[in-house]
Order: C-alpha cells, then sequence, then structure tokens
C-alpha cells in the first residue's frame, strides 16, 4: 500500500506501532490488529458496538480517523478484566442478566466505565445520559441500567476497602 | 394440580455461561474468526425495482486488481430455491436463484465479486457493465392480484410442498380456512365492528450484521462459520444449491449478535461457499448496516381487515379476517407467517362459531420479507386486540373482564389448531396451561387499571390513558422441529452436552444446562455445553418457533434421565443393592438407607477402567406433538398531547405465562428485549421508499429504534405456571413479548383521546391528524 | 484517493502555513470521516493547547474552539446552570459523539440538524479566526464564504448574558438528527433573542417583546418534509412549540 502510516497508540497500556492507510477509522485499525472485541455494528456512529475509550472518554471508533488519535491512549474492555479476573462491571453485567447476545456489551461496559470513573452514583438519568450511544436489540436495556448501579455499588465497595 | 416443583436447578437465575467471556471481549463472533487471507466479497446491487438485465458484462470487473471471481447469473447454478432456513421441504415457494437474468427489487443481488481486498471487490463492482429493460413496477399490494397488474415471477418457481402458488397473479401463498357460516353469525349480531389495521416493514437490527466465513480445513473439507439461527439448514441449502455434497460441509455457528428471525435466513452462505469451492480459497462476506437494511429480510407489512359480529351480551357471532401480506420480491415465510397470522391468533378466543380467516401473501418489487420475531401474530394481534376493545367498549364490558370470560383456558381447545399449520393441516390441541387470567389481574394492579382508566387525566393540553392487548404464541412446530442432543460423562463428574440448538444470545446454551443438570441431579455448571456444530453436535432445525427451550429442552431432559439411570445403574452394582435403594443428588448417589456415597466421577470413572466398561452417554431426539401456547397481557400508560399528536408511552408492563421459568432472569430478558423492539416498531420504526421503490432510511440515523433514552417504565411480570408437557413446566418466551407492544398503545391512545390508531407506526403526525379529525 | 497527509500543529503559526498549503483542519473528524475525504491533508486541531482554552471575561464566556461538545457543555454549565447552550450541547447525538464532536467543526460544517447553531445564534455568538483579530457574527460567519475561507474559527465568543433561557429539539427518538431547534434567550424584561432552525430557507432568527414575537411564532417559513413527517406537520408543530418555549422562557417570575 502506498503512503501508509506508521503511528503509534497505547492499546490497553501497551504502546504498538500500526500502519495503516490515512484515511482509516480507528475501528478497522484496532480490528485489524486482533482488537475483535471493538465490534463494527454500523460504522456511522450510531450503534455504539465499536465504543472505544480514548484518552479517558468513550468515542466510537468508527467515526475516529485512526491518524487523529496518534500517540493516544487507547481502552477496549479486554483492559478491564479477563474471565479469570473480570472488572466489577463485566461481573454485574453478567450477574444482571445484561448481556445476552453480546454485541454491544464491550461498548456497554466501557460508556458504564467511563461514566463510574467520573461519577461514582450516577443518577438513572445519568446512566441513560452516558449510555445513549450504545443500542442495543436484545435486553430492553433495564438490565443493563440494572447492572450500572449494581457496577456503581460494588465499585464504591472496593475503594472503601 | 399437584406438581413438584423441588427443582434444584430449574427455576434459578443461574448466570448465563458465556455471559463473563461475552462481557470481556473474549468471545468470538463470525467476523473475528481469523481466516488464512479470505477473499472478501461484495455485491452488485440493482438500482431498479424491477427489469430484465439485457447485457451484463463482467471482463473488466474480471481483470480489476485483486479480482478472483466475478459471479453472476450466467455462470453460476440456476437452483431454485428458498432462502427461509426452514425443516425439508420447505413450506416457502421455490422461487430465487443465486443470480437471476430479472431483478425485483431496488437491492436485488446481481452479481458478486471476490478480491483480495474489500477494497478492490468494490471498486470492481463499478467496472461490471449492466443494461437493464425496466418494466413497470408493482408497489402496492393492494393492487398486486388485480388484472394486468405487473407480474413478478414468470418462470418456473414452484412450490416445494402442494400448497396454493399462484406467481400468475402474484400469490405467493394462500391461507383459507372457515368455520360455521359468517353472514348468519353477522345477521344474528347486534353490532357489526368492521375496520382495517395496518403493520409496516421493519428490520430486525440485530446488532451483529450478517456474517459468514468458509475455510478448509486439513483436509480439503469446507467450513463455514456462520452468524445464523439455522445451521443445519445451511448445510442443506448450501449443499443443494452449490451441489457440493453434505459430507464435504461443515458448519459452526459461532456467538451471533442477535437474530430475531433475519439470521433464519441463508442467502450469504451460498454465495460465500461456491465461491471458496470453486477457488479453494478462504471467503469472508460481512454485510454492511445498509445492505442488512435493504437486503437481508424484514418484518412483512400487513392489512388486516376484520368484521366482527357482536352481541350486546359480549358474544361473538362471527369474525371474519381478511389478511393481505406483502411478500416483497421473493417468498421466504410467505405462507408460513401469514397462516401464523391466523394460527397463533385466532385460537384466543375460542368460542366463536362461525370464523373466517382468509389470508395472502403477494408479491410486490420491494424488499424481501421474512421471519421476525412474533412471526405473523405480532401483525394479527394489533388488528385483533383493537377490535376486542372496540367490542368490549360497545357492550360496555371493560376490557379485561371482557377477555377473561371469552379467551380460551386450560382444559379447552380451539378448532383452529387442527386446521392451520405450517402449510398444511395443523396439530389439534388441548390447552393444558394458562395462566392468562393471572397475566391479566396482575398486570392490570401493576399498571394501576382500576384508578386510570376512562379516567382521562388531563394536565394542559395532554391527557393520559391506559390499554391492554392479550396475545398468546406457541412453543416450535409440533410434528415437524426436531431436536436432537447427546450427553457423555466425564470421570470427574462433569459432562459434554452437545446439541444442534442454536444459542444466537438468547441463553438456551444455559438452560439447557440447567434442564440437563435437573435431570442428573448435579449442578448446571458441570455441564460443558456444545452448540450448533454440523460435525459435533447432533441435528436440529434452529432457533426458531419459539422452539428451544421445549422443544430441545425436552430432548435434553430425556437424554439426561437416560444418563440418571445409567448412573443409578452403576451406583447399585458398586454398593450391590436395588436401583431402587439408590438416590441421585447434588452429584452424588446415595443409598438410601445407610447414607453410603459415592461420587458421580466415581460412577463415570468405574464405568471406564473398573468393571463392566462403557461410556456413561446418551442419545435422544424429540419431536413434540403439541406447541403449548405461551400468554401474555401487557398494559400500556401512554400521554397524549391534544395540541401536538405527541404520544409519549410512560408505562408499559408486561405479564407473562411461560410455564415455569426456567431461569427467571434470562426470561424477564426475553420479555423486556422484545417489548422494547414492540414499542419502537409501534412509534418509530419504518422503511421509507421513494417513488422509485427504493428504500431511502437504511441506516440506524433514519430508521430509529430505542435507545437507552428513550426506554419508558418498564414492568416485568412472570406469573405462576406450570406446563405439563413441557421440561420441567416451562413453555416458550422467546417471541410472545413483541406482540403485545403496538396494540396495547393503541387502545391506551383510544382510552385517552378516543382515537384509532390503525397504521403502525403512531408518528406524532398520524396521531394529531386524527385529532384534527375528531374535533 | 490522494495521499492525503496528517499534520500535528502544536501553534496556530504552523496552522497558517497548512492552510496556505490547502490543508484542511480536522476537529473531531466526526464529518470528515462520512464526508469524502478527498483533501492532500489534514491538520489536527485537538493538540494546539490554545484551542482547548476556556475562560469568562468582560461578560464574554470564550470557549476554544477545539472543545468537545461534552468539555463545552460542562463548562458552560458550571459559569451558569440551567443555560439554554449547555442543554443543547448535551442533548446532541450521543455520548460518545459528543466526546469528539468539536465546536469549531460545527460551526464550519454548520449541518441542518446542528444543535449548536440555533443557540449560537440567539445568542448573538461571535467566533473568531486565526486570519483576524477582530471577531466575526456567527451569521455573518455562515453567510460569508470568503469569511469561511479565510482562516480556521479559534474561539467562540458568547456573550454572557445572552445564554438565559430555553432550547427545544424536535426529533423522534433522544439519539436523532433534530428536524428543527428553537432556540429562545432571554435579554431582560419582555426582551428575546430567538433561532429556528429547520425552515428550508435556514436559520430565522427573530428578535423582540414576547408578546410581538408570539404573534410571528404562528407563521413561520416553510419546512421540508423529513422522513414520514410532512413539511405541514412538521412547521406546524415548530409553531406550536415555539409558542409553548416563549410562554414557559422566564415566563412571568421575576429572576
Ligand atoms: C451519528 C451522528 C449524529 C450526530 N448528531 C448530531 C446532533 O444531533 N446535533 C449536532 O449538533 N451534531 C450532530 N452531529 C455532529 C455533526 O453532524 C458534525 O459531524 C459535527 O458537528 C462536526 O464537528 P467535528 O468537530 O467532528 O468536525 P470535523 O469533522 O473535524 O470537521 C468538519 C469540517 O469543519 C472543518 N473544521 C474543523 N475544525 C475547524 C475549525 N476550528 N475552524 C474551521 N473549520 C474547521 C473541517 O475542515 C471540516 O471541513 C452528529 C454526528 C454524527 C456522526
Amino acid at each position: 500500500m502506498n503512503n501508509e502510516l506508521n503511528f503509534s497508540f497505547t492499546v490497553n497500556g501497551r504502546e504498538k506501532t500500526f500502519c495503516f492507510p490515512p484515511e482509516a477509522t480507528l475501528l478497522t485499525v484496532l480490528r485489524d490488529n486482533g482488537y475483535t472485541e471493538v465490534h463494527n455494528g454500523c460504522e456511522t456512529g450510531e450503534c455504539g458496538s465499536c465504543v472505544v475509550i480514548l484518552n479517558g472518554v468513550t468515542v466510537n471508533s468508527c467515526m475516529v480517523l485512526a491518524a487523529s488519535a496518534m500517540d493516544g491512549e487507547i481502552l477496549t474492555v479486554r483492559a478491564l478484566g479477563d474471565v479469570h479476573n473480570p472488572h466489577p462491571i463485566q461481573r454485574a453485567f453478567a450477574e444482571s442478566g445484561a448481556v445476552q447476545c453480546g454485541f454491544c456489551t464491550p461498548g456497554q461496559i466501557l460508556s458504564a466505565y467511563a461514566l463510574l470513573t467520573e461519577k461514582p452514583s450516577p443518577s438513572d438519568e445519568e446512566i441513560k445520559q452516558a449510555l445513549d450511544g450504545n443500542i442495543c436489540r436484545c435486553t430492553g436495556y433495564k438490565k443493563i441500567i440494572e447492572a450500572v448501579k449494581l457496577s456503581a455499588v460494588r465499585m464504591k465497595g472496593d475503594d472503601d476497602e | 394440580m399437584m406438581m413438584n416443583k423441588n427443582f434444584k436447578q430449574a427455576g434459578l437465575s443461574h448466570e448465563k455461561l458465556d455471559s463473563i467471556a461475552l462481557a470481556c471481549g473474549r468471545e468470538k463472533y463470525t467476523d473475528d474468526f481469523r481466516i488464512d487471507e479470505p477473499l472478501f466479497i461484495s455485491f452488485l446491487y440493482s438500482d431498479i425495482a424491477s427489469g430484465l438485465i439485457k447485457s451484463i458484462n463482467i471482463s473488466r470487473a474480471e481483470a480489476a486488481d485483486g479480482v478472483k471471481a466475478v459471479l453472476y447469473y450466467g455462470n453460476t447454478p440456476e437452483t431454485l430455491h428458498t432462502t427461509a432456513g426452514q425443516g425439508f421441504p420447505e413450506p416457502s415457494p421455490y422461487d430465487c436463484r443465486m443470480f437471476d437474468s430479472k431483478v425485483r427489487f431496488v437491492g436485488d443481488r446481481i452479481a458478486a465479486v471476490a478480491a483480495e481486498t474489500k477494497k478492490q471487490a468494490d471498486a470492481a463492482l463499478k467496472l461490471i457493465d449492466v443494461k437493464i429493460e425496466e418494466s413497470e413496477p408493482l408497489f402496492d399490494m393492494e393492487k398486486a392480484m388485480d388484472a394486468g397488474a405487473p407480474l413478478i415471477h414468470t418462470d418456473d418457481e414452484y412450490p416445494a410442498i402442494p400448497v396454493t402458488y399462484k406467481p400468475e397473479i402474484n400469490l405467493a401463498a394462500e391461507v383459507l380456512i372457515s368455520f360455521g357460516d359468517i353472514e348468519k353469525g353477522l345477521a344474528e349480531a347486534d353490532t357489526v365492528i368492521e375496520d382495517s389495521y395496518n403493520m409496516q416493514y421493519a428490520s430486525h437490527c440485530a446488532t451483529e450484521p450478517h456474517a459468514v466465513a468458509v475455510y478448509f480445513d486439513e483436509r480439503g473439507r469446507m467450513v463455514i462459520i456462520s452468524a445464523t439461527q439455522v445451521p443445519f439448514h445451511v448445510r442443506r441449502i448450501v449443499s443443494m444449491v452449490c451441489g457440493i455434497a453434505i459430507q464435504n460441509i461443515r458448519v459452526i455457528k459461532p456467538r451471533v449478535g442477535g437474530g430475531f428471525g433475519g439470521k433464519q435466513e441463508v442467502f450469504l452462505e451460498q454465495v460465500a461457499a461456491l465461491t471458496a469451492w470453486r477457488l479453494r480459497r478462504s471467503v469472508k462476506i460481512v454485510l454492511s448496516r445498509k445492505e442488512v437494511f435493504i437486503n437481508a429480510r424484514t418484518r412483512h407489512a400487513m392489512r388486516s381487515r376484520i368484521r366482527m359480529g357482536v352481541k350486546k351480551t359480549g358474544e361473538i357471532t362471527a369474525l371474519e379476517v381478511d389478511d393481505l401480506m406483502n411478500a416483497g420480491a421473493y417468498g421466504p415465510h410467505a405462507l408460513t407467517v401469514l397462516s401464523n397470522a391466523g394460527a397463533k391468533v385466532l385460537p384466543l378466543f375460542n368460542k366463536i362459531e362461525n370464523l373466517s380467516f382468509t389470508g395472502r401473501s403477494v408479491y410486490t418489487n420491494l424488499p424481501i420479507g421474512g421471519a421476525y420475531r412474533g412471526y405473523g401474530a405480532t401483525q394479527g394481534y394489533f388488528a385483533l386486540n383493537q377490535h376486542i376493545d372496540a367490542a368490549a367498549r360497545y357492550c360496555g364490558i371493560d376490557f379485561l373482564d371482557y377477555v377473561k370470560k371469552w379467551h380460551i383456558k386450560s382444559g379447552e381447545t380451539s378448532a383452529v389448531f387442527a386446521a392451520l399449520g405450517e402449510g398444511k393441516e395443523g396439530v389439534s390441541q388441548y390447552i393444558k396451561s394458562c395462566g392468562l387470567g393471572d397475566c391479566i389481574d396482575l398486570g392490570a394492579e401493576a399498571i394501576g387499571w382500576a384508578e386510570k382508566r376512562g379516567k382521562k387525566i388531563r394536565s394542559g393540553s395532554k391527557v393520559r390513558g391506559v390499554g391492554a392487548a392479550v396475545c398468546m404464541q406457541g412453543s416450535g412446530i409440533p410434528e415437524i422441529d426436531m431436536a436432537s442432543c447427546h450427553i457423555k460423562m466425564n470421570e470427574d463428574g462433569s459432562f459434554n452436552l452437545s446439541t444442534g440448538a442454536t444459542d444466537i444470545g438468547t441463553g438456551s446454551d444455559t438452560i439447557l444446562a440447567q434442564i440437563a443438570a435437573e435431570a442428573v441431579g448435579t449442578s448446571y455448571d458441570k455441564f460443558i455445553v456444545l452448540s450448533s456444530d454440523t460435525d459435533t453436535t447432533p441435528f436440529d432445525t434452529g432457533a426458531y418457533a419459539s422452539s428451544t427451550t421445549y422443544i430441545t429442552g425436552n430432548a435434553v431432559k430425556l437424554c439426561a434421565l437416560k444418563i440418571r439411570a445409567q448412573l443409578e445403574e452403576t451406583a447399585a452394582e458398586i454398593l450391590s443393592v436395588e436401583k431402587s435403594d439408590i438416590e441421585l443428588s447434588g452429584g452424588t448417589a446415595r443409598q438410601i438407607l445407610t447414607s453410603k456415597k459415592i461420587s458421580y466421577g466415581e460412577l463415570c470413572a468405574y464405568r471406564l477402567y473398573t468393571s463392566g466398561q462403557y461410556q456413561i452417554q446418551a442419545t435422544q431426539s424429540f419431536v413434540a406433538h403439541e406447541s403449548p401456547p405461551p400468554f401474555t397481557a401487557q398494559f400500556a400508560e401512554v400521554e397524549v398531547d391534544l395540541e401536538t399528536g405527541e404520544l409519549k408511552l410512560l408505562e408499559l408492563v408486561a405479564a407473562v405465562d411461560c410455564g415455569l421459568a426456567l431461569n427467571p432472569i434470562l426470561a424477564e430478558g426475553q420479555v423486556e428485549g422484545a417489548v422494547l423492539n414492540g414499542i419502537s416498531y409501534a412509534l418509530t420504526e419504518e422503511y421509507l421508499f421513494n417513488s422509485k421503490g427504493r428504500m431511502v432510511n437504511p441506516d440506524y440515523g433514519h430508521y430509529k429504534i430505542f435507545s437507552i433514552a428513550d426506554m419508558p417504565k418498564l414492568k416485568t411480570i412472570i406469573v405462576d405456571s406450570f406446563e405439563q408437557t413441557g421440561p420441567y413446566g416451562a413453555k416458550s418466551i422467546g417471541e410472545i413479548a413483541l406482540n403485545g407492544p403496538a396494540p396495547a398503545i393503541a387502545n391506551a391512545v383510544f382510552d385517552a383521546a378516543g382515537i384509532r390508531l390503525k397504521d403502525t407506526p403512531f408518528t406524532p403526525e398520524k396521531v394529531w391528524k386524527l385529532l384534527r379529525k375528531e374535533v | 484517493m490522494k495521499d492525503m497527509k496528517w499534520f500535528f500543529p502544536d501553534t496556530l503559526t504552523e496552522v497558517d502555513e497548512l492552510l496556505k498549503n490547502g490543508y484542511k483542519a480536522h476537529g473531531g473528524g466526526t464529518f470528515l470521516v462520512k464526508t469524502a475525504l478527498n483533501t492532500d491533508g489534514l491538520f489536527d486541531l485537538s493538540r494546539i493547547p490554545q484551542l482547548k482554552e476556556f475562560g469568562i471575561s468582560g461578560g464574554y464566556i470564550s470557549l476554544g474552539s477545539a472543545l468537545t461538545y461534552t468539555k463545552a457543555a460542562a463548562v458552560l454549565e458550571s459559569e451558569s446552570a440551567g443555560n439554554f447552550m449547555s442543554k443543547a450541547l448535551s442533548s446532541a447525538a450521543a455520548c460518545p459523539l459528543r466526546n469528539r464532536i468539536t465546536l469549531g467543526g460545527s460551526i464550519y460544517a454548520a449541518p441542518k440538524w446542528s444543535d449548536l447553531i440555533g443557540p449560537l445564534l440567539a445568542s448573538d455568538a461571535s467566533v473568531r479566526l486565526s486570519s483576524s483579530d477582530k471577531p466575526s457574527a456567527v451569521s455573518d460567519y455562515l453567510s460569508d464564504k470568503k469569511l469561511r475561507h479565510s482562516g480556521i474559527i479559534t474561539e467562540v465568543i458568547i456573550p454572557e448574558a445572552n445564554i438565559a433561557g430555553g432550547y427545544y429539539r424536535f426529533t423522534q427518538t433522544h439519539f436523532d438528527y433534530p428536524m428543527f431547534t428553537i432556540t429562545v434567550s432571554m435579554r431582560g424584561n419582555e426582551d428575546l433573542s430567538c433561532c429556528i432552525t429547520g425552515p428550508a430557507s435556514g436559520p430565522l432568527v427573530l428578535k423582540g417583546k414576547r408578546a410581538e414575537l408570539l404573534k410571528s411564532a404562528t407563521a413561520l417559513p416553510d419546512f421540508n418534509k423529513e422522513r414520514s413527517l410532512s413539511g405541514e406537520y412538521i412547521k406546524k408543530r415548530a409553531e406550536i412549540e415555539f409558542v409553548r418555549l416563549l410562554n414557559i422562557t422566564g415566563g412571568n417570575k421575576n429572576e
């Protein structure tokens, strides 16, 4: 490919160099490099399946030109925890029945994570505001709200210890 | 009824087996698999609604950078088939080819390009020279059967089973049943209520777009990874269309990002497989969201016209239903969605002696209809519930009292069950469990029916109202759907459970493990579930028709009971006692008198290594002889702005009888997801077509589905119920809840504002216009 | 596709150079990513500290053009709780987009569905451009092609006194492109400045006493059909909502 860029980002705590065309979106760059937990649901910024955290805030990776994220810090849902040691939000989503097909789940969880980092005890309205870009067709959202609330309680508990 | 509900596994809200891995981003969907150097396929779609391809030249495209193949009607099999993933032979007409020389809607596939990169494939599409001779399109389904209407299918299309199919008048399917004498019944009535209702096209909007990946294993067999609800139908259809032996095809369903009926269609796999087979290369197809909207399947638009004769006493002396369904350009599910609009709907009010159902499914030059959660019942109940509301009002009886008096009850039957099946006669059945009365009572209490109904509480220009709707569905297709499973045991007391059942996010892997655990007498996490791999799991028809819990569940239960018998026998042998002296529970066998215990692991090890060696294992198939319906009563509270027509749904209560909920949290999740889908279908979702038949809003930005910020207050009530023919009392729950929101909201709007919303979606403009007529 | 270059300036002097070479600014990229990227090069504005500054002085709120909707809404909300500008910005699009969309890119792109343009016009906001020290009124910027191409927007300047009032956006669902927006900016007593975006002829600014505006509210220009809603309905709806907003904004309450 002509004119490919060689840029580095820190993904999930590891700095790496990525090679991609100048017009590539962050979504394709991440997926092409094995971060398939970032899901492609619409590519128009309208579903939230591809949400990642870029420099501390959630973004639709399909709406971010990868080059503009140069030197940025990116978190995907894998940064939070793993099956052997899940993050309290991941646990809460599983326990609350907030995960059905799971395709939107990484985006939902990252939106919840960004919210709870900023507001440890969000109101229902604040939860809706923070997750308003994450479309889910399976759950009807009720259990997602419950999961975020449960996460908040658990995470505060963790802080107290 | 006396029943033992002392279950240890069935009825517990266990965590879904895959949910932590999903939450951690570890599970894989089709597009997440690393496949060696796949070719990427892009499709060329028609931008003309109706026409004949006069010439097509693919040579420039073939010569383009990276292009390895260009497929079109001239170089692909002409096998007629249906893309409906249904039991064989399918009740849907064989009216489609992989590619055709005719185009039948804006979005019909003309050709496919396989290239080294997606970009190259896309670029080469522009190099295909196509000349299409346009012909007059047909968009209005009401005109489809008029003399002289443009014909959509004029070749050798045929039905695979003996059913009415008349493409010469655009008739894709017809369903006619009648009992008694409609005219006589209408004459006996005190009033005749007549109306027409319309429901629109809709997209499933499963968050994962359709995708398929094909590769060859070490020995050259073709492996198809597919985001499908029907892996075994995929294998059969690919084999049939491409002429590749079943033996050479393995279909694997990985995690699937939702289906809702949309992935019950087999329309990508054959193209990917044929390309792969010819070139001996891996192949990937991943649709864009826009392609999913236009080229995947949709909910059939339907017009339902009802004439109902009603006596002042409430008795319905005649019910005549005339449904016209828009099949779109091809007919997958054209017959069965239509027949279900009768079969799943009419039995609910089973005391009507004079009854007729006329259903017609017609071709038009619009996107293709297909299976969609609710499957015709959604459309049927929208109409019927409003009619029942009108009838109850005429009689001066509260809607809920009316329904309670006239709905089908346990021990009762309906002649419709026997008359209407899937492309043939149905199966007679008596209802063994009906919790609709409880659904009504508990739901009414939750919404505050007594305080709110008819009160028209006003605040400024806004007025409130409550309305309800009642529905039933089925649990699988009796005498047709077959599920099977295999269980084997490991020497640590764990088990491998393999089934063909297709978990597309519903949690079926989990509830099947719960059923197996209940039967065997151990905990559900002792089961390692493997599902939906045509090489390694036994057959299952797939995830549709609300069948998995009931049909696969029964197979798993019977299979696990066989394992239990082997455990009993083994324990009895080791302890030298009668089998009747053994109690199995909690993963251990206990001699009842002495309380001597042996763990399941030891039993297995004994059979593997010590004496009378055999593998503790069993297989089981199951076909149901009935389809016990789940029931729901749903309640909506709305606020209508009389000045602007803005309709706000304040709360929706869904009370459901699904038999015993094997996993209450997952059952609630099925209800809540379906309810929210039903709500946004009722209020905002719609396909908009321009005058040329092109869908103009194929993106989430303009096809509006609800986000978390649009949620009304939702309440789910699972009523206490037990279905004796179900696995540990269970019936289905996957589809039913989608049928209630539209009619419940419409009835609530009538309660508030006295207007009947007969066409979904209820846009503020429609409400506003009706309100202005009222004034 | 041309071979597009990327630049990451950290001063406005560099930006001037880049502009001279015909390269284009990249704000949040949410518009650029959808529209053709047919350009020789993009320069990212997110690394120029000056463009992310904000402050208040002499009665004006100043917001750097590279601030996102989320950030700008937070700044405005902390200056003046409940103002229409922060309400508009925090109801636009959806969270992960609000975290990305910048003020500068949104004023330049000024899409029909903008949640920013109406509030800016109603509040008589201005923009400072890299090409001039003198701020230009947002209305001038939108209509003057030459001005738009003379430099990038560096700063948005909003008279602090003008952001009290009300905001309404008409959508089908929450995460949706508004078919019209109405901003009512209160200017003491019964003086109001309003902007309605959405009419076919473009945004409409109306100023005057509440009583006068209530009269003109029922004679808005025409709207185009959107989705399945007719232009007639959208217009009627805009008129009703305008009257309502006029009546509830400030009302007879003494503040
Ligand atoms: C799915 C979706 C939904 C949306 N919904 C809404 C909504 O409801 N309400 C709303 O208000 N907006 C909404 N938007 C945002 C809107 O459509 C534009 O994408 C956005 O305003 C552009 O801002 P940006 O910072 O991303 O601009 P960019 O994409 O970075 O740039 C846009 C244009 O502005 C130029 N530009 C960038 N910065 C400057 C500058 N400082 N000075 C001069 N020119 C500049 C660029 O060269 C480019 O031509 C939505 C966007 C998406 C993708």
